[in-house]
């Protein structure tokens, strides 16, 4: 209590980062904060709220807000919502900030100086970064940020962000406790003061500012005004030009930039083509198998931290907990990390290099067709590898309903986790050695293309069913190409790797562990493998579930494998081993494992004698696992990324319904036709 | 070209505005990506990618240096 008098005193100041999409804020923020981050969610909404702590020109902690990317005060998205309510302290969780950092990309300056202008009538103290002054070199534009200082009466700072030049300077202004407030104000036209008076009588400059992006009276007769609008607009760009005078030169004659040629090249009708097939064929062959060594890795390396366990610990249900619940869990949890660190480093080295959206330029119409943005089409590739680095990699997804869909439909790409599944099937469909292997892959491709197919439709169907944003924003910037800073890749990868962990992570060991629990308990003394898996939890429910799978063509060893590999596709083959008794043998290969388990599957029965693995009943177990969500970790991801359980739990029961019509329509649909 | 005026009034198209789309302003076309949609605009020095769909909404007039 007694120090509180000086701690108010010594709290840090609190700096809020504002900028343009694509003006370098984040690179700016990685820049000043370094590792001393912290994201979170704002609460209610999907929107990251990252914080940081910078170090002023003393020593001294700053407290680093990094705002949402925005155009405008007049927010068209939700992240844009965020960062008016945070500067004109309309949020009850985080206090107006003491300063204002503005970011503005110099080649671009205009444009980015709308937003800019916006936020320095709001009075705060404010500095200016000019960032990317080495491309304005090259493009021929001539800046003089003393001048613009002297026209804004704050300071200005040149900045190569991605280099660190500007830093010292930067900190030296951040640490400056005469900070001023820019005493911008742009006349507003006659038309619209009057409006403001009448409707407004109390009004100060600030409130009339505020009123100008808020819900009201106000913003209400602008809505209707469309050339009040565009005054307003027109108003704020005659400002700045104004203000580029003089201090912000562009060469008139037409330059033509690095960006025009490379997009000659990136952009072209056919090398275009050939660059993004290559560029997305390496993506994907990188996260799908690049990831697979380091992956074996991490398994036996818990594979081994296991058998320490066993060897040192007595045989017991604790013994059990730890080795096939909590390790077998955390092992689970950490076997995603090279997947979704690959994903991220390319989608970082696209997103700085500016050539990710270039990638939505080429593939929008292709994804439009079904109501999706062609940024949806990096994530929904990569869930081709695993659906988790895919859905993580949606919030390059700007419209939060293209974001949802492309989260709801990523699941149906048929993941590495369902080719155990659909090996051990297509073996049981086609037991003889003589079948050709192109029968095999022609089935393995017709569920890839199931699995598509039904990207597309449930796409196309949400698309109509989820209301639309009225005020989505369908305009995309193509940035200017620039070199990508390394350390802006690392700390993305850094930054998704951490909160999967943390956040997705535990919920995927809860999940792991009760799995377990249901597969172990109650336990039954000395009977084999089968019978203990039968008397389980899991055992019964699969039995409970008998009449429910039947109409499928599966019997209760089916439902069982089914409710075991609810959390994870590929247990399903483990746990048709323990069903269907195969041994498992220390030192026998794997391919022996499976031959073995499609023997015992051709002589299974039904109760009435007939076979049980029909070609019919594999099929329809093929096509239930194209559908069904079957992985906890998505479910958790998801949880994560839409920051509530409604829609992962809405995801769970309509793809579940989805894969159990899907497989009642084959088995029932062939018996009619006359297959078996 | 030059902007000639918008066909709707929908506040959604305010963003295209704030872009720097604004009735009298010089606009260039860049290409159409190569599926035909969407096209790349040049707006003073930003490039925009635009729908052909709201391009649409926004009628524009000849300019004498377009030909270039």
């Amino acid at each position: 209590m007694s120090a509180k008098s000086s701690g108010a005193a010594d709290a840090p100041r609190v700096f809020a980062l504002v900028g343009n999409p694509n003006s370098g804020k984040t690179t700016l923020f990685n820049a000043l904060t370094g590792l001393r981050q912290k994201v979170s969610n704002y609460p209610g909404v999907t929107v990251e709220r990252k914080e940081g702590t910078a170090i002023g020109q003393h020593g001294e902690p700053i407290k680093l807000i990094d705002l949402p990317g925005a155009y405008s005060l007049n927010p068209q998205s939700p992240d844009e919502e965020i960062l008016r309510d945070v500067l004109l302290g309309r949020r009850k969780d985080i206090p107006q900030p003491d300063a204002i950092i503005c970011v503005i990309d110099a080649t671009n300056a205009e444009r980015h100086l709308y937003l800019a202008t916006q936020v320095l009538e709001l009075g705060l103290p404010t500095i200016l970064v000019l960032n990317m002054t080495d491309l304005a070199e090259s493009s021929q534009i001539q800046i003089d940020p003393e001048k613009l200082a002297a026209k804004l009466n704050i300071p200005v700072i040149p900045m190569r962000a991605n280099r660190r030049k500007g830093l010292p300077e930067l900190r030296i202004a951040m640490s400056r406790h005469d900070l001023p407030a820019s005493q911008l104000n742009i006349p507003l036209p006659d038309e619209i003061s009057e409006m403001l008076d009448k409707v407004h009588d109390d009004s100060t400059e600030h409130s009339r500012h505020a009123a100008l992006y808020t819900p009201g009276q106000a913003r209400d007769l602008l809505d209707q005004n469309q050339e009040w609008e565009d005054r307003l607009i027109a108003t704020r760009y005659d400002s700045i030009k104004e203000l580029c005078e003089g201090s912000i030169l562009r060469n008139e004659a037409d330059v033509t930039t690095l960006t025009d040629r490379l997009d000659g090249i990136f952009l072209h009708r056919f090398f275009g083509w050939i660059i993004l097939t290559a560029v997305m064929g390496i993506l994907f062959i990188m996260v799908f198998f690049g990831g697979e060594l380091p992956m074996q890795g991490i398994e036996w390396l818990f594979g081994k931290a296991s058998e320490l366990v066993t060897n040192a610990m007595p045989p017991g249900d604790l013994r059990d907990l730890i080795t096939e619940g909590i390790i077998a869990g955390v092992s689970g949890v950490l076997v995603f990390l090279p997947q979704i660190l690959i994903l991220f480093f390319f989608i970082g080295l696209m997103e700085d290099s500016g050539y990710l959206t270039r990638v939505a330029f080429l593939l929008d119409r292709f994804m439009s067709r079904v109501g999706l943005h062609g940024r949806s089409f990096i994530p929904l590739l990569s869930s081709y590898a695993c659906a988790v680095p895919g859905i993580m990699g949606t919030r390059t997804i700007e419209n939060p309903k293209d974001r949802l869909v492309t989260i709801l439909v990523a699941p149906f790409a048929s993941c590495s986790a369902r080719l155990p599944v659909y090996a051990v099937m297509i073996v049981t469909i086609f037991p003889s050695e003589t079948v050709p292997l192109l029968s095999k892959a022609g089935l393995l491709l017709a569920m890839y293309a199931l699995g598509t197919i039904g990207i597309f439709c449930f796409a196309w169907l949400f698309n109509k069913v989820l209301k639309r944003n009225a005020s989505a924003p369908s305009v995309m910037e193509l940035p200017t190409y620039k070199t990508p800073s390394l350390r802006s890749v690392l700390s993305q990868m850094w930054d998704r790797s951490r909160l999967f962990v943390r956040r997705a992570g535990t919920v995927i060991l809860g999940i792991s562990i009760l799995l377990w629990a249901a597969n172990t308990y109650p336990k039954t003394p000395g009977a084999d493998a089968a019978t203990q898996s039968e008397n389980s939890f899991a055992g019964k429910l699969g039995h409970s579930i008998e009449p429910i799978v039947k109409p499928l063509g599966y019997d209760w060893r089916i439902g069982v494998g089914i409710i075991a590999s609810f959390a994870a596709r590929e247990v399903f083959v483990s746990a048709m081993k323990i069903s269907f008794n195969v041994a498992e043998q220390e030192d026998e290969d794997e391919a022996a494992s499976i031959v073995q388990l499609r023997t015992r599957f051709l002589e299974s029965k039904r109760d009435d004698g007939t076979p049980l693995f029909t070609p019919l009943t594999c099929l329809s177990i093929m096509v239930f696992y194209v559908f069904a969500l079957q992985c906890a970790s998505t479910v958790a991801v998801v949880r994560r990324e839409t920051n509530s359980w409604r829609w992962p739990i809405f995801q769970l029961v309509y793809m579940t319904l989805t894969a159990y019509l899907a497989a009642l329509v084959i088995y029932q649909g062939g018996r009619l036709l006359g297959f078996t | 070209m030059r902007i000639d005026r918008y066909l709707s009034s929908d506040p959604a198209l305010r963003r295209f505005r704030e872009m720097g789309l604004l009735p009298g302003t010089i606009i260039r076309v860049v290409r159409l990506a190569p599926m035909g949609d969407p096209m790349e605009i040049s707006v003073g020095a930003s490039l925009l990618s635009l729908r052909r769909e709201q391009a649409a909404l926004i009628t524009v007039t000849a300019e004498p240096t377009d030909g270039k």
